[in-house]
């Protein structure tokens, strides 16, 4: 078309224009042949251009014959730039292609990285990479993970669904010797597809399996590029898990230790106690007043509380150890409610004046376990009602210290020793120094803080006494609930 | 056919000796005539037998689930159920009220706490065979009849929600009524989750009928289970 244009346009003109101008105007039309048509077509353009040219333009014309040998020099001339032009467009092309390819592979890689990064979790993770991979070659792709048992890897997903192949002698050894396979690659050149390790990791690393692999050097190594980015990610997340593994094992282990020194003195003291009494009761009842029979009745009574108490505190403390924060029940909770709950608890077995609340009526809601608070706040009490002594209640309340509600109890007793700081608790239940239970008590009131991300504060009182309380993260304000 | 004694009856289903023999000896000496089961098979013969005014349920039976014990009797009596259970299972404690049972004790317990728990019980259920009655505990009363509630003998001006609160609290007295059951009934079923709405207006309404809201007399929290109007 672009060549039929020339002509016609060269021939309506041709009594005003030169040859030089005639050639200048296939050239035209050649060159835009290459920008638009390439260059296998660029080089039919100039061979017809050429042949145009000589025919209606080259004295004789109409004749393929030419009469002037300055003639052929000028159509040989034309012939070399129209080819030596169309293969600098082509060129050009090439590079422009390249660089948009480079931009795009670039942007690519920068949007993979970011929706990577706001990943923690290994499935979710080798999924979105697995997707992105696919979006970006538009091939099937899967990733491969070696098993936890037995031998040979699995597809841990694919995209789109079931296209896939895993072919467990590739997967193998491209995960042992940390090296891609297929196309394009020094292995397995033949191999219909990639497969691509996650870089080298201790072990059997996951593998990249990318189906109908090309041999394009480019797309190697950009799919390795968007591969390497997967492979550190993965890496982090499985770092982060450890980390999260090993300080899970560490608390474990600080609740086995509670555990153990609890059982030993905890429990064995007060069975002792109700050991005793009983059978003091069996042998010699004869022998003793009915006033003996009653104390002795009464502390059996008061010793098998306690041990119901500790019990639950121990059951307590393992239920935590094995579910850690999966059985945690948050919801909105009232400081009101369970100050209330706790304190009715205590009002059957405490005198009236023995102990007070204090709760200001506008103190926000807080987001946790109703049934682990209250017993964290009781685990309190209890540990209070051992050491407090003179005439002032215990004070059990909320209050706010810095939009930040507090859940405390107050005493007048000497519990603890100067400057004791909630992180002496293991310390002090070793000591067991002061009263029966309280490191118990105390381990239970910190792991039960720990996973409400509470912090938990053992203050010093003016004029004596302690102050002991559970500090919540700041709410949203309790009118966006309503 | 009903055995005719003065006593009230109350049937214990427990499959530990130990545990039903001071529960049972308990009983009797508080003037009540215990009537012992060791499995759900005798519990249900003998219920029909002796028709109790009361039944004391350990859930973990060695023949089947006490849930569906309590399940299977509400569908035929109004009997009152305590359940007992152990400290730890507040999922299970919901789950009994939930499908019927008036109440539960959680193990372990003195025997003051239990005969407390049964006086209540029964009081309640005499109370509901009285059609539209009135609460009236110290200070406090709740004509569910007239619908007014006074305080001293103050009317007290309640929002509806906070009127359909306290109405369905005082239909049971010391019954716990679940964080469920009051959704549901107050709000409706779509509003399962929203507790924050309750843990609002059970606090506006302390902050109306209780001296100190943080120590209430009437208005008690199960934590983690539901409420309970007190029953004296």
């Amino acid at each position: 078309m672009l060549l039929i244009a020339a002509t016609t346009l060269a021939g309506f003109f041709v009594a005003r224009l030169g040859t030089t101008e005639i050639v200048m105007l296939y050239l035209l039309a050649v060159i835009a042949t290459s920008y638009f048509l390439g260059y296998l077509a660029a080089i039919f353009a100039a061979i017809g251009s050429f042949l145009a040219i000589n025919f209606f333009f080259i004295e004789p014309r109409y004749t393929f014959e030419v009469a002037n040998p300055e003639s052929w020099a000028a159509l040989l001339g034309f012939l070399t730039v129209s080819v030596v032009v169309a293969s600098l467009v082509k060129r050009l092309q090439n590079q422009t292609r390249q660089a948009e390819n480079a931009r795009r592979h670039a942007e690519f890689a920068r949007e993979m990285a970011e929706n990577l990064a706001a990943l923690h979790d290994e499935g979710e993770l080798l999924d979105a990479g697995c997707r992105l991979i696919h979006h970006a070659t538009s091939q099937p792709t899967g990733i491969a993970l070696p098993r936890m048992k037995g031998e040979g890897f699995s597809l841990a997903c694919q995209y789109p669904a079931g296209t896939v192949t895993l072919d467990q002698r590739a997967a193998k050894w491209c995960s042992q010797n940390g090296q891609a396979i297929g196309p394009g690659s020094n292995n397995w050149p033949e191999y219909g597809a990639w497969v691509m390790p996650f870089g080298r990791m201790p072990g059997l690393s996951p593998v990249l399996v990318v189906m109908n692999g090309t041999a394009e050097q480019g797309e190697v190594t950009y799919l390795r590029g968007l591969l390497d980015q997967l492979a550190t990610a993965y890496q982090r997340v499985r770092n982060e898990r450890r980390a999260k593994d090993a300080e899970r094992i560490a608390q474990e282990e600080s609740i086995q230790n509670a555990l153990l020194a609890s059982v030993s003195h905890d429990m064995r003291t007060p069975l002792t106690a109700i050991l005793g009494a009983t059978t003091t009761l069996l042998e010699q009842r004869k022998a003793l007043s009915e006033i003996e029979q009653g104390r002795l009745l009464q502390s059996m009574a008061a010793e098998a509380r306690y041990l119901a108490n500790a019990t639950e505190n121990i059951l307590s403390l393992t239920k935590l150890e094995s579910s850690g924060s999966r059985d945690v029940v948050l919801d909105w909770q009232s400081p009101e409610e369970i100050v209330g709950a706790v304190l009715s608890r205590f009002r059957t077995r405490t005198l009236v004046h023995e102990m007070r609340s204090s709760v200001p009526q506008d103190i926000p809601l807080i987001r946790a376990d109703a049934v682990l608070l209250s017993q964290a706040l009781g685990n309190l009490i209890d540990n209070a009602l051992s050491v407090h002594h003179g005439s002032e209640p215990i004070i059990v309340g909320a209050e706010l210290r810095d939009s930040r509600v507090a859940l405390y109890v107050k005493d007048r007793g000497g519990g603890f020793p100067q400057n004791f700081r909630a992180e002496d608790i293991r310390k002090f239940q070793r000591m067991n120094v002061h009263g029966k239970g309280m490191g118990l008590g105390l381990s239970i009131v910190q792991v039960i803080a720990r996973l409400h991300k509470a912090e938990f504060h053992i203050e010093q009182r003016e004029g004596g006494g302690t102050c002991v309380a559970l500090v919540f993260q700041e709410m949203p304000s309790g009118e966006n609930l309503e | 056919m009903k055995i005719l004694s003065e006593r009230p009856s109350i049937l214990v289903v427990e499959d530990d000796r130990e545990i039903s023999r001071f529960i049972s000896s308990s009983l009797s000496a508080a003037g009540y005539l215990p009537y012992v089961a060791a499995n759900l098979v005798d519990a249900r013969k003998l219920f029909w037998e002796v028709r109790p005014e009361l039944a004391i349920l350990d859930l973990g039976m060695p023949d089947g689930d006490g849930k569906d014990w309590i399940a299977e009797l509400r569908q035929r009596s109004d009997v009152p159920v305590l359940v007992l259970s152990a400290r730890q299972s507040e999922k299970e404690k919901v789950a009994c009220l939930d499908c019927g049972a008036d109440d539960y004790l959680a193990k372990p317990f003195g025997v003051e706490e239990m005969l407390a728990r049964v006086r209540t019980a029964l009081r309640r259920a005499a109370m509901m065979s009285l059609r539209d009655h009135v609460y009236d505990v110290s200070g406090l009363r709740i004509d569910l009849a007239a619908g007014t509630v006074t305080l001293n003998g103050k009317l007290v001006k309640l929002t509806p929600i906070e009127y359909k609160l306290l109405m369905m609290l005082a239909q049971h007295p010391g019954k716990v009524i679940t964080y469920r059951q009051l959704l549901t009934s107050v709000w409706g079923a779509e509003y399962l989750d929203e507790t924050h709405y309750l843990r609002i207006h059970m606090g506006r309404l302390r902050a109306k009928l209780e001296a100190v809201p943080a120590e209430p007399r009437f208005l008690l929290t199960d934590p983690g289970i539901g409420y309970r109007i007190a029953a004296s």
